[in-house]
């Protein structure tokens, strides 16, 4: 990636963040968060609906 | 709120009035399952009527054509679990040459249709083995995604080719899906999601680019 992954998973303050979060993982099952989620977790609204 | 809004009949997103023509490719449903169904790629992945092997054999010909393996990778396998898909189909989707861009955007009707006849994919398909494994719908949608993406603009010889495949919903439901599938890949390619650029070829059926 051109830029460094969010840590994984990603801690946020806001509780809507951390919602959406939660929601990527729910959807991502056992495989967990993929490469993908952590570049578009950069800007969670933006992760969130993908 | 993920999850509750509707775009069925009311012909709002968000709030914000939408075309007519997304709301063909629009479902009535209940969010029985609760997640990510009302994001438009979440729509794309689970909501429309196409079958899986119609909507990933888009999905994987926009990968190879835009080189975004993750996309491809990620995609592959659930067109390979298709029970009417065999293994030449997937290697057509690899190996069919790309139209040139000359190819794919003409907007006079009349080139379009000698275009149709004698286009190098026409011809390249029919020479092509594993095509014989691919029935009209899916070559249809090989062909629309071709231009779509190479293009574009779409002639209306691969349009009309399309439409006598599929209904009004479809033609808007495939339609969405390779415009969201473009939008996946670039974002993909740009940020060099997973480092795939520096691959050549996917990682995987490596040994159909002999």
């Amino acid at each position: 990636m051109r830029l460094p992954y969010v840590p994984n998973p990603p801690q946020f303050e806001n509780a809507d963040d951390q919602a959406i979060v939660e929601r990527v993982q729910q959807r991502r099952g056992e495989a967990g968060l993929l490469e993908l989620d952590l570049s578009l977790l950069h800007s969670p609204p933006v992760a969130d609906g993908w | 709120m993920v999850g509750e809004l509707c775009l069925y009949p009311q012909h709002l997103y968000n709030g914000v009035p939408v075309s007519i023509s997304l709301v063909h490719g629009c479902s009535t449903w209940s969010d029985t399952f609760g997640l990510h169904r009302n994001s438009f790629l979440g729509s794309i992945r689970t909501q429309t009527t196409l079958s899986t092997s119609i909507r990933e054999t888009a999905i994987c010909r926009v990968a190879i054509l835009n080189n975004a393996w993750f996309e491809w990778e990620h995609h592959a396998p659930i067109l390979r679990a298709c029970p009417n898909i065999k293994e030449e189909h997937i290697r057509h989707i690899l190996q069919a040459p790309q139209p040139k861009l000359h190819e794919t955007v003409s907007a006079n009707p009349a080139v379009s249709s000698v275009i149709t006849k004698a286009s190098s994919l026409e011809k390249w398909t029919e020479a092509c083995h594993e095509a014989d494994y691919v029935d009209e719908k899916h070559l249809a949608v090989i062909a629309y995604t071709d231009a779509m993406t190479l293009g574009v603009r779409v002639s209306d010889a691969v349009f009309e080719r399309l439409k006598q495949n599929f209904s009004d919903r479809e033609v808007v439901e495939i339609t969405a899906t390779i415009a969201a599938y473009n939008c996946v890949s670039r974002f993909l390619v740009a940020l060099d999601v997973g480092e795939r650029n520096a691959q050549e070829r996917p990682a995987v059926h490596d040994q159909y680019f002999h």
